[in-house]
Parts: structure tokens; sequence; C-alpha cells
């Protein structure tokens, strides 16, 4: 009886461990909804970062505010790519996940652009 | 020329209320998100703030009681100090968070690095807030505030749709589904919310006593109040509608000040981009040092301690330790690493759920004829100051489910 009980034990500290474990964890899971969200936002940097580099092509901005712009858009970006890969997506929102990262990594390019890198 | 420069006590309170850090970028995603449709909030915010900025000069001229004396008298010591203590939690975190608007904003015309900036924009503030006399710091803000027209420039040139613009005075419901409308709701709330800022009432009254305004100046009171408030309006409506112009048809929902200041130059070239990063600074500034010295004065008028800008500061020691503090505070939270908008997103949901603890007893007084002899509200005063006082009070109740269901307006 001792012995079934310290098992019982070792199996519950064992369950308690991973589940400490799991919240601990780095990744989210993020349903649907919360994809969709995050789509939303990356094709708003995309298109915040076509836009500005535009608005520089142009010589509408001066050198500073150039460079301190495509800074702060870039740390947005490099921002919601961390959110990203730190995420787990549920079953459904693969999708939205992948176009997401494909949104970010044209806001990239797009600073990049905007920098004169190739 | 006294009289036209005693305007600009309108015009910083309003442009440091309206037109600071968070209604900027608040009101550019409204526009982004919901086209024209939210412009009757502006105006339902604007014509309650010129109601209750009026009665509180009012009141400050007659019964010679700034705000927050009021406010103790109204609400007894326990509520009264339980608004004081959020009403200044407010202006530390309002004021914290346009520090750091600042610091971004020197930062797009220097390139020099931001915490330095910061440091940099707080010593500054503390030298212009000690060495000038009210009336100059109201007039140096208020009219480089000015600069922000090159917004309003730029929504004309644009050339916007003027019937869809005018509709957009009309209150409407989108119908698309239940998150949109909670979305639609929160920022409604938060645009009502932003234009009645405590802070403003609080500085405003104030500044009425440092400038020693007499039963002779009853109409310059009411002058400053709309010419300033009116004034804020637009340059607001002016955000939003270039938002709409800029944003919308390209699905941005901007998220970071120096997106947004771009739209003050899209028409144009670098040179009104450096007038939309002035007039911007200047602002966020006005709004930093309104928020900064309102801390001062509702602290000392709770407590019946002598206040005052145009004092000397031995004269009055608490309230110069008091601005001086709050601008220290803030500075060390800036330095933490909070970023201004979250800081902004915060203070414009709690600030309406404490609003109608300010707002209610500036109505209570100004209705009360024992106080305000001749000067006593007229029943066109008492019926539209209750109608927003309903409004503030339903806005009160809705800002944080709101603001919790929306995860802060997130699309």
């Amino acid at each position: 009886v001792g012995l079934k009980t310290r098992n019982t034990q070792a199996k519950a500290c064992a369950t308690t461990f991973l589940l400490l474990l799991a919240g601990c964890s780095r990744t989210k899971a993020i349903d649907r909804e919360q994809a969709q969200s995050e789509l939303r936002q990356a094709s708003s940097l995309a298109a915040e970062s076509e836009l500005f580099t535009d608005f520089v092509r142009q010589g509408k901005a001066t050198r500073r505010y150039a460079e301190g712009h495509a800074a702060m858009l870039g740390d947005e970006i490099a921002q919601s790519a961390k959110e990203l890969d730190e995420a787990s997506p549920e079953p459904g929102a693969q999708d939205s996940v992948r176009e997401s990262r494909s949104f970010l990594a044209a806001a990239r390019a797009n600073l990049d652009k905007a920098n004169g890198r190739p | 020329m006294k009289k036209l420069l005693g305007i600009t006590l309108g015009i910083m309170t309003a442009l440091g209320g309206f037109v600071d850090l968070g209604q900027i970028v608040f009101t550019m995603q409204a526009g982004a998100l919901f086209g024209y449709s939210l412009l009757w909030a502006i105006a339902l915010g604007t014509a309650a703030i010129i109601v209750y900025m009026e009665m509180c000069g009012r009141v400050a001229i007659v019964a010679k009681e700034p705000v927050f004396s009021v406010v103790r008298t109204s609400l007894g010591f326990r509520w009264g100090l339980a608004t004081m203590i959020g009403s200044n939690l407010l202006n530390l975190i309002t004021c914290a968070a346009e520090l750091g608007g600042i610091a971004i904003v020197l930062r797009l015309l220097t390139g020099w690095p931001e915490k330095l900036l910061l440091i940099g924009s707080a010593v500054s503030l503390l030298l212009i807030v000690s060495l000038l006399r009210f009336q100059w710091i109201e007039r140096i803000f208020g009219l480089a505030g000015l600069l922000m027209i090159v917004f309003a420039v730029s929504a004309v040139s644009l050339r916007p749709d003027w019937t869809q613009l005018a509709h957009g005075f009309l209150p409407s419901l989108p119908h698309r589904d239940t998150k949109e409308a909670l979305l639609y709701a929160y920022f409604a709330v938060g645009i009502f919310s932003a234009l009645l800022m405590e802070y403003e009432v609080h500085f405003y009254s104030s500044g009425a006593i440092e400038e020693d305004w007499t039963p002779n100046d009853m109409g310059e009171n009411f002058l400053v109040a709309a010419l300033g408030s009116v004034l804020g309006a637009v340059l607001t409506t002016a955000l939003l509608v270039v938002a709409v112009l800029i944003f919308l048809p390209r699905g941005i929902f901007p998220r970071i000040l120096s997106t947004t200041i771009m739209t003050g130059a899209f028409p144009f070239g670098p040179k009104a981009l450096v007038l939309a990063l002035l007039g911007t600074m200047a602002c966020v500034a006005g709004a930093a040092v309104e928020t900064a010295l309102s801390g001062a004065y509702n602290l000392c008028q709770f407590f019946n301690l002598p206040w005052g800008k145009n004092r000397r500061a031995k004269s009055v020691p608490i309230f110069t330790a008091s601005w001086m503090g709050m601008f220290v505070l803030a500075l060390l939270i800036g330095i933490s690493g909070v970023k201004p908008l979250q800081l902004v997103n915060i203070s414009i949901v709690f600030g309406m759920a404490i609003m109608p603890l300010t707002y209610y007893p500036i109505l209570r007084v100004a209705a009360d004829k024992n106080i305000m002899g001749k000067h006593v509200n007229s029943k066109a005063d008492t019926i539209l100051g209750t109608i927003f006082m309903v409004l503030i009070s339903v806005a009160a109740i809705a800002a944080i489910p709101l603001m919790i269901v929306t995860h802060s307006g997130q699309p």
C-alpha cells in the first residue's frame, strides 16, 4: 500500500511539474481570432513601411526623421515577429500565422529599401 | 493686446488637453478604423468641455475657489481625498507619457539617444517652469502649439469628401458585428474622455486665479474657454481627417507617434515635417507642464496650502516642491522603460472612470445661488451641465469594461 501511495505521489508530482513547465513555456497558444488580429497588425506594418518608403523616396523626410522612424518601425516589426515566433497556433490559425510572417518579412524588406540597403 | 494674449490660457489648456500624445495617436487610430464616423464624439466632447471650463472659470472668479477647494467642500474630506489621489496619479502617468513623447519627437529631430533626450526634456521643462511667470508659460506653449495647424492644412490639401465629413458629426453605429461595435464604443468613449481630461479644468481654474480675473473678466472667461476649445477641436478633427485619407485606404492602424506625425507633411515636404514635429513637441510639452502644475495645484488647494506659480518659490514651498517632484517622478517612470503610449492608454481610460468626481462638484457649486449670487448658472447652463454629467457618468461606467473586452482597442 505504501509503495502504491508513493507511486501515486510521484505521478502527481511529475504531472504538477509538467504543468508548471508548460505554464512557464515561452510558446503561447493562439486561436483563430488572435491569429486574425496578428494578421491585421502584420498587414498594417507592411503597409506602413511601404508608405514610409514612398515618403522617403519622394524626398519628403528629413534624414534624422527617416533614420529615427525606420528604427522605431523596425522595433515594432521585430516585436511582432518575436510574438509570432513564440506563438503556437491552434488548428485553423496556422494559415493566418504563416501569412503574418510573410507580411512582416515584406515590412522588413521595405524598411531596408528605405534605408538604402539592397 | 492683453486681452488677445489672455486667450493663450484657453489655447494652452485646450491644446495640452486635446492634442497631447494620447489624443494624437488615439484620434488617428479612430480615423484609420472608422473613417469620419466618430467626429460626433469630438463635437460632443468639445461642447462638454466648453460648458465645464466656463463654469469652473466663473466659480474661480466669483467664489475665488479653484476646482480642488470646490471638490473638497462638495464631496467631503474622504471622497475629496480619494479624488485628489486618483487625479494626481493620472497627472503623474500622463506627465511621464508626455515626457516620453517629447523625447521621441526630439529623437526624430536630432537623432540623439532617447534616454538622454528624456533627461534633457525633464531638466529643460523644470528650468522653463522655474524661470517663467505663469502668463509666459501659457503664451509660449499655447502659441507654439499653433504650429499644429500644419495638420489642418495637410487635411484640406488632401481634399476630403466634405459631405461624408459632415455626416460624421451625426452619431451612428457600425453594423458589422459585435466586436466592431465594441471597438467603436471604446474609441467613442476614449475620444470623449481625452477631450475632458481632468487636468484641463484644474489648470484652467487655477490659471484664472493666477491671472487675477475679476467679475469684469466674465466675458473673457467664456471667450477663452470657447475659442481655445474650438481651436483644439478643429486640430483634433484635422488629425482624424488625415488618418481617414492616408491610413484608412491602405489598411494602416498607426501604433507609434512617428507614423502619425508623417501625415502633417504628407502632401508637402521636409519643411512641413519639421513644423509638424515642432508643433507636436509644443503640444506634448504643454501637456507635460499642465499635468505637473495641476498635480501641485490639486495638492495645495485640497490641503489649503499657499500656492501660485507667480509667487516666490520660498513663499509656496510645498507647491514648488510638488510640481518639481511631479517632473522628477515622471522622469523616473520614463527611464524605467515603460512605453509612453501604454501609459497614455491607461490614463485616458482611468481618467474617464474618476471623471464624475471632478465634474459633479463644479456643476453643484456653479448652480448654487448662495455662492455664485448673480453669476449663478442660467437654466440652460444647468440643463446642459446635467446632460453632460449623465454622459460622463455613463462613459465612466463603460470605460474599463470596454478597455478589457477590446484589449485596449486592438482591431
